[in-house]
């Protein structure tokens, strides 16, 4: 287990507090909870592929980051509107 | 390769003590548009740390440019998406999204009047 391994781990402690917003929270808690948990795993995947050693691994945090946002995006507007 | 594990180590422990302190912040806080505030300094010190670290660490050119595309892409999406998510929020808590003179918001309402006076005087023109 190398230093980035061990970032990761304390990431992935940080993801705690977000689901326990995400499962307690209401619906507004939740779309916070949600998006901040979103930027965290993006950070956990890079922290994950720079430990790993593997630089065409870093496809993934690239690829969740742009899609977090667009997931944020719509969620944001179905709260406003439909749900 | 560059190899300083004090320097690395260092970056890492700050960047997961913020995401620790802002993580705790959001769970702490009541309000939704209170908890919206603590992704910011995840997305901005946080992984600009992190970047750091792998600039300092890895000797990898695509490792190096695509945690800088993360980081810019995280930075840049967080502010729209916060915006968003607020204006989300508002719209569904009290059904408008302008100002109206009962929410007490002076410098809010003086430019929604400057900006109405300057767009009346656009119109007759």
């Amino acid at each position: 287990m190398n230093l980035w391994l061990g970032a990761a781990a304390g990431i992935l402690v940080c993801l705690v507090p977000c689901g326990i917003v995400c499962f307690r929270g209401d619906l507004s808690d939740r779309l916070v909870g949600l998006e901040m948990a979103s930027a965290l795993a993006t950070i956990e995947l890079l922290l994950l592929c720079e430990g790993f050693g593997r630089p065409s691994f870093f496809d993934l945090p690239l690829t969740l980051s742009l899609l977090s946002f667009g997931g944020g995006m719509v969620f944001a507007r179905f709260v406003q509107r439909w749900l | 390769m560059a190899y300083h594990p004090i320097i690395t180590g260092c970056l890492l422990g700050i960047a997961v003590l913020i995401c620790f302190l802002c993580s705790l912040g959001l769970m702490v806080m009541r309000d939704p548009l209170q908890r919206l505030h603590f992704a910011t300094p995840i997305v901005s010190i946080s992984i600009g740390l992190i970047v750091v670290a792998i600039w300092v660490e890895d000797g990898e050119w695509q490792s190096r440019i695509k945690a800088v595309l993360v980081a810019l892409i995280l930075f840049f999406m967080n502010s729209i998406l916060s915006h968003a998510t607020a204006r989300a929020i508002r719209i569904r808590k009290l059904e408008h999204w302008p100002v109206t003179p009962q929410e007490h918001m002076p410098l809010v309402q003086d430019r929604g009047e400057v900006g109405a006076q300057k767009r009346s005087k656009r119109e007759k023109s």
